[in-house]
């Protein structure tokens, strides 16, 4: 006998829009709650294009397609993916520098003193060591080698973890495979209308071009910028922070892979802008953000053109967007998940893991129809608190610059984000690091950007005074030694992948 | 001591004050000093008698406070246990480790879902208490050290060591005058300082760090009794009076209660908490302003407060220890070298101390309000609303920065106080409900096993102290 939960569960889930969003969300649904009662319908229309965001991952991504049953292998093979260690950022800070945020820790801690401390410290005494060459990950990134990382503490390769960069839209498609062999109905059909309940201000239903009504308990929106029902149907306040992230405007384009298949996705700061550069096993994916107020669009296609690694395999095509996010992402019964619920640049590879995000929140508190409010207050405090803490990690990349391009003169001078503006002052002037557990930019990566973009302590904790200046000397060498024979030890990154693929019967 | 040395000031004689002496001197580097200023020691009352301190926490590792145990001055503790406090049923408060859930559902939407199976299922709170084995440890008066072996009950445990705070107060003096802190009969005010650390109660906290009207009291009767058993745990009472706590150590220990002075006179305190506690030998007593609250900004310039200047709550779930090892931890992470980084020391510190403090006294907050006088105080905060809504919304926790607590304790507290939360996850559903009861019984028998074979705990000290 099955046991209800409660009175007025969710019979009924109607997903817009199949892009990334849309087929995270019911595959992840879909495994969630299997052989329960819950019945999920995805709405599509083949006439609308998908923006097909993020090709490039956070770790997180690892835990959420384990959760949903995904062998990584078989996403590797079916999205043509590649490993991903970190984020190039070249010419950021001024031209010619380079630095890679990698998803991993630097050094260890010495003494019970975390280890930028002792490198700060270290540094003002004239040791010239860069503070990667205490980063496996780095280091390991840049000579384009990869391994997975293993359990033992001791050992230096637990000392990071990796993400994919992948076909966005091969993973889509993939997972609309997944989703629908586990009874999500897909429907053809382009949504023209809503039926809003007129006691309860709920959407009933979303009627398509040809009549039909799709009706549900809860309705995900995953209908992109537009925001279909969380905009257009429910009119929640959207929160502009175009004044703090002012590219609005972006050409993409593959191209064909030439240059080693690196463990990496690089962002190349831009007169304007900013490029990226995702290799992936069949093409590399390529893309100019800017800001249109500083550049016209012929050149920015030009300067997106003139910078590819290898041949052009289609037209560049060009996105608008608003940097924000919605006040309420979940409304009602509407729940706002990718574009439709704000839209970050993906400068630091946040799109899929705000996806992801969206929809593990959703799910752990997975409502009924009694008391949904409760629910969408909690949802809508905590997707907050991500997109703001993200949005002034990005912000950092910007206005930490050195260089003197009217656009990135204009960044460096703007009104910060209060929030912003005390972790940077706090770095300076003593080496501390923000303190939050909610959030996916924890210390090692703001350390990674801060120094990264040339801003180094003054000041560190005074404990390392205490150290013995020889001791400290011989654990740092150690320690960069370490980092040096374990990358030599590295397999090439597409030897690791061809071979796991052969092993796994995949490639011949 | 040199023109360009750093002189820390601390102001106060207690337990605050020498541990904060005893900290800076192991970790300040060379041109900073510190001085103490020799103020009287608190009176009885006025700072913790009893230390609940983290075995591997700033507190031990300064004092070497595992081998007081060894000497007779002190215990380990599991916990609280609130007396007769919800029909007539005891409540345990444990931090213990988290219990794995089944087959990937969290434990308590499996127990929720149990409970909801059958209308013969004991209530959600009664399937719960069996599965809280560091309650149960601690209710019975026994005690052994976490196993690591994962498979073990004794896994779970996460004790902390219950110490005599006059005795730690002693040692750690000791250690910061070898470490050459230097004791002063002047007025430290008239020293130039680098920092002033200020450790004495000072009256009522002002503003949102007022919490009288959460918490219901204001003054503080405390004796200390000699006598009674040794239990690994606090043991708590919410009588007509006030709040009442019994702290034990070996052959005695402390007791208190927190009341309100205008509903209570000192005499009726006295007589209240003499007969909760029952027959025993009181061997001193005093009677003290005890306003709760905290310093919202207890880092200001270079002034810090820290211990009584910074929070104070009373011994209900050995609380002000627990802050001031939290204080301590957090002064050494924020640590300045240099007049420029205080400011940005002081906001750090200020923001991960402050909320911890919040967490914490919401805690104590929440427990109140679902005690027999829980009508008479002021109702919850933003913070504790929104664990209680999403509590009894979906039998979960909630994701806040540096909260010290675990949302399997939350959820644990909050049925055990005897909120009911209105559905579980629907991952629930999918478990075949009678494999999952099994698996419960197989781990409370496991509990019952390792319960049953474990010394009681005055029996382990003993041990302890035999050199065994």
């Amino acid at each position: 006998m099955m046991i209800q939960n409660d009175a007025g569960p969710i019979r009924k889930i109607v997903i817009l829009g199949g892009g990334t969003a849309g087929w995270m969300t019911a595959a992840a649904l879909s495994h969630r709650l299997a052989g329960s009662p819950v019945s999920i319908e995805l709405v599509e229309s083949d006439e609308i294009g998908i923006v097909g965001v993020g090709e490039a991952t956070l770790p997180h991504i690892r835990a959420f397609n384990t959760a949903m049953g995904i062998d990584e292998q078989t996403l590797i093979d079916q999205t043509q993916a590649t490993f991903k260690l970190g984020i190039q950022f070249v010419d950021w800070g001024r031209p010619g520098d380079s630095y890679i945020h990698p998803f991993g820790a630097y050094g260890e801690p010495i003494e019970g003193i975390d280890f930028h401390h002792v490198w700060a410290a270290r540094r003002a005494m004239g040791d010239a060591a860069d503070i990667s060459d205490y980063s496996y990950p780095v280091r390991a990134a840049e000579a384009n080698r990869f391994q997975r990382p293993v359990s033992d503490p001791g050992s230096m390769l637990s000392t990071f973890s990796y993400a994919f960069q992948f076909d966005a839209s091969l993973y889509a498609a993939f997972l609309r495979q997944v989703s629908c062999g586990r009874g999500v109905v897909r429907t053809e059909g382009r949504v023209v209308d809503h039926v809003l309940n007129g006691a309860t201000g709920d959407v009933d239903a979303v009627v398509l071009s040809d009549g039909r009504r799709v009706s549900g308990d809860l309705f995900v929106d995953c209908s992109g910028f537009r925001g279909r029902l969380i905009n257009q149907a429910l009119e929640t306040t959207f929160e502009d922070w175009s004044h703090w992230l002012p590219c609005d405007s972006a050409f993409a384009v593959p191209c064909r892979t030439t240059a080693p298949v690196g463990p990496y996705t690089r962002a190349t700061a831009r007169a304007a802008g900013w490029q990226w550069r995702i290799p992936l096993q069949h093409r590399t994916g390529n893309g100019h953000v800017f800001s249109s107020a500083h550049i016209s669009d012929e050149d920015a296609v030009a300067t997106l053109m003139s910078n590819l690694e290898g041949q052009a395999l289609a037209e560049p095509r060009r996105l608008s967007f608003k940097t924000g996010r919605r006040q309420r992402l979940w409304s009602r019964n509407v729940v706002a998940i990718g574009l439709s619920g704000g839209f970050l640049e993906p400068l630091e590879s946040t799109s899929i893991y705000l996806i992801q995000l969206g929809i593990t929140t959703l799910l752990d508190m997975f409502p009924d129809r009694v008391g949904m409010a409760a629910d969408a207050q909690e949802y809508n405090r905590i997707m907050a608190l991500e997109f703001d803490r993200i949005r002034d990690f990005l912000v950092l990349h910007y206005v930490a610059n050195q260089r003197d391009e009217p656009f990135w003169r204009e960044m460096r001078t703007m009104t910060w984000p209060d929030s912003l503006s005390a972790k940077v002052e706090a770095f300076k002037s003593r080496g501390l690091l923000p303190d939050y557990d909610i959030g996916v930019f924890l210390p090692p990566s703001w350390l990674a950007v801060l120094v990264g973009q040339n801003i180094v302590p003054n000041g560190w904790d005074p404990r390392v005074d205490r150290l013995e200046p020889h001791v400290l000397s011989d654990k740092l060498g150690a320690l960069r030694d370490a980092v040096r024979s374990t990358v030599d030890r590295t397999p090439d990154h597409m030897t690791f992948i061809r071979d796991a693929a052969a092993r796994a019967g995949g490639l011949q | 001591m040199t023109g360009t040395e750093k002189i820390w000031v601390i102001q106060g004689g207690g337990l605050a004050a020498w541990a904060a002496a005893a900290l800076l001197a192991r970790h300040l580097p060379s041109g900073h000093s510190v001085l103490i200023e020799a103020a009287a020691p608190p009176a009885l009352g006025e700072e913790p008698e009893v230390v609940i301190a983290d075995p591997d926490g700033v507190l031990v590792q300064l004092s070497d406070g595992a081998g007081l145990l060894a000497h007779g001055h002190g215990g380990f503790f599991l916990g609280s246990l609130l007396r007769n406090w919800r029909d007539g049923r005891d409540i345990a408060v444990v931090e213990q480790e988290p219990l794995p859930g089944i087959d990937g559902v969290a434990l308590a939407d499996v127990v929720l879902r149990v409970a909801r199976q059958s209308p013969d299922a004991p209530d959600y709170a009664a399937l719960l208490a069996p599965l809280q084995f560091q309650a149960r440890v601690m209710a019975a008066g026994r005690y052994a050290h976490p196993s690591p072996d994962r498979q073990s009950p004794r896994s779970l445990l996460r004790p902390r060591l219950m110490l005599d705070a006059r005795v730690l107060t002693a040692r750690l003096r000791d250690i910061a005058l070898r470490a050459g802190v230097r004791e002063t009969p002047e007025d430290a005010r008239e020293v130039r300082a680098f920092m002033t650390l200020e450790t004495r109660a000072n009256g009522v906290f002002s503003g949102d760090g007022d919490w009288t009207a959460r918490l219901g009291y204001d003054r503080c009767l405390t004796v200390r009794f000699a006598g009674g058993d040794h239990a690994p745990r606090l043991d708590i009472a919410n009588l007509e009076e006030g709040l009442a706590s019994r702290s034990p150590l070996p052959g005695g220990g402390f007791a208190s209660l927190a009341y309100a002075a205008d509903r209570a006179t000192a005499d009726v305190a006295k007589t209240a908490l003499a007969a909760w506690l029952g027959g025993i030998d009181v061997a001193a007593q005093s009677d003290v302003a005890l306003a709760p609250g905290l310093d919202t900004h207890p880092w200001s310039g270079r002034r810090l407060a820290i211990g009584p200047a910074a929070a104070r709550f009373g011994d209900a779930l050995g609380l002000d220890s627990v802050l001031l090892e939290r204080q301590l931890t957090q002064l050494v992470a924020s640590l300045p070298g240099a007049s420029d980084q205080i400011s940005a020391c002081a906001e750090a510190y200020n923001e991960a101390v402050v909320r911890d403090m919040r967490h914490r006294a919401d805690r104590l907050h929440f427990i109140l309000l679902c005690g027999s006088q829980g009508q008479r105080l002021a109702p919850a905060g933003d913070d504790l609303a929104r664990r209680i809504a999403q509590f009894t919304s979906r039998n979960a926790g909630v994701g806040l920065d540096g909260d010290p607590y675990d949302a399997q304790h939350w959820i644990m507290l909050m049925a055990s106080l005897g909120l009911m939360p209105r559905r579980y996850d629907i991952q629930a559903d999918r478990l075949d409900i009678k494999a999952a009861m099994a698996s419960l019984g197989r781990m409370v028998i496991a509990f019952d096993q390792t319960l049953a074979a474990l010394p009681a705990h005055s029996q382990f000290i003993d041990r302890l102290r035999e050199g065994g």
